[in-house]
């Protein structure tokens, strides 16, 4: 047999799954699977049973539109705003229908979410929406990439990965990491850029440190997230 | 292997979620069945992997349904449905390198299939150097036979940073393959 010449086209050939072994639709095993999937409750046990545990402390008019309730989120289809990235932070539920985490900043400027761990009162930390067990957004402050995934809930994007959000935090922290370190040697600040990588969870992000010169011995960066690389730039020590 | 058929059989939630669910199934779990076994080892894991999959495909099914692809949508589901089992056996064990070879460590009774493909085992590890988002778009592509839009459903991106990704991906690929080629040469 010829060995394709190209790459993927040998990659296609190494699936290691043979589809003829593949049960179908109507096999036994798709049955099995299919009978314990619909005996299922739609709503899961976990959620029920912090539901049946929620109660309204109370309920204001906020602007036209908009309800607030701190407690419990009731409506199925509402969205849920947190003051924290966990499922036992205060919370203010929005109107239904909303479709992003816009429809928190209201709470976060007015002051009816408060979080000193994120910002200053009247100020908007990064938003995340995550979906709750019911189909309804639940926002959370972003503090790290996988709020949704670390609450156990999913999130609106099938497979979502870290953000332009997440790429500009992470932008600041690497700019904090350079401004603390003063003039650090590329191979040093390699090692710890690398590090930040993988606690922001970028792990598979790439570090390309430049050649210091006698002039240039400290290391700067650059940030390329089409690439998701991150430069090493030579400069000054000034 | 051939791209899911999507919404060909679109299931219409007027004749009930349960009807709508079932025929969504039919024409998916093959292909949920297949994306798993290719990413997890163990024929009982891909089997739980793919019944928490559809089990959120039915607590979600006015979304599923709504799907322009309900097939890719389900992947996407059982992408983070493997994430989390690896994320669980990681903290368990600790054994972080085991789990994320997963995704290219083929199924016991296809590992003979695999063996017996001209350049699998240099092709398999040239894939196992990438970075995991790599390996899911090439896998995406080469063996779930997906195309731009349906890969970007599954990870939840655009078509086009999708198409972006597949061809940086397919470089790396390339290149990988050629230090794997190149060190069994000198081996």
């Amino acid at each position: 047999m010829d060995r394709p010449s190209d790459a993927f086209d040998r990659l296609r050939a190494a699936d290691p799954v043979d589809p003829a072994r593949i049960p179908g639709a109507g096999s036994p095993e798709a049955a099995r699977t299919l009978a314990w999937v619909l005996a299922q409750p739609r709503d899961s046990a976990p959620a029920r049973r912090r539901r049946a545990g929620w109660f309204v402390v109370v309920a204001v008019l906020l602007g036209a539109a908009a309800w607030v309730v701190f407690g419990p989120v009731t409506d199925p289809v509402g969205t849920a705003c947190y003051a924290a990235a966990s499922l036992d932070a205060d919370r203010v539920a929005a109107p239904s229908g909303a479709a992003d985490v816009t429809v928190c900043v209201p709470f976060w400027v007015d002051g009816l979410l408060v979080n000193p761990e994120v910002g200053p009162a009247g100020s908007v930390p990064p938003l995340v929406a995550c979906l709750s067990d019911s189909g309804g957004l639940a926002v959370f402050p972003r503090t790290e990439p996988n709020v949704c995934g670390r609450l156990g809930l999913a999130s609106p994007d099938p497979g979502s990965l870290p953000d332009a959000e997440a790429v500009r935090a992470l932008g600041d922290r690497l700019a904090a990491h350079f401004l603390e370190a003063g003039c650090q040697p590329l191979d040093a600040a390699a090692v710890d850029v690398r590090r930040i990588l993988d606690e922001a969870g970028f792990a598979d992000w790439t570090v390309e440190p430049g050649t210091p010169t006698p002039d240039r011995p400290c290391a700067s960066f650059s940030l390329d997230s089409a690439t998701e690389t991150i430069h090493l730039v030579p400069m000054p020590d000034v | 292997m051939t791209p899911p058929a999507g919404a060909a059989a679109r299931a219409d939630l007027g004749d009930g979620p349960r009807e709508a669910f079932e025929a969504i199934f039919a024409e998916a779990y093959p292909d949920v069945v297949a994306y798993a076994r290719r990413r997890v080892a163990s024929h009982h894991d891909a089997d739980d992997v793919v019944a928490e999959t559809f089990l959120v495909g039915w607590r979600r099914v006015e979304e599923l349904v709504a799907a322009d692809n309900p097939t890719a949508w389900l992947m996407g589901v059982a992408r983070r449905v493997i994430a989390n089992h690896r994320r669980g056996k990681a903290r368990a064990a600790r054994t972080v390198e085991r789990t994320a070879g997963l995704a290219v460590v083929p199924a016991p009774d296809t590992a003979d299939r695999v063996a017996g493909a001209e350049g699998a085992d240099a092709i398999l590890a040239a894939l196992a150097t990438l970075p995991e988002r790599d390996r899911e778009v090439l896998m995406l592509a080469a063996w779930e036979g997906l195309g731009a839009a349906e890969i970007g459903t599954v990870l939840g991106v655009s078509p086009a940073v999708a198409s972006r990704r597949l061809f940086r991906a397919r470089g790396r690929l390339a290149r990988a393959l050629g230090a794997v080629d190149e060190s069994g040469e000198e081996g």
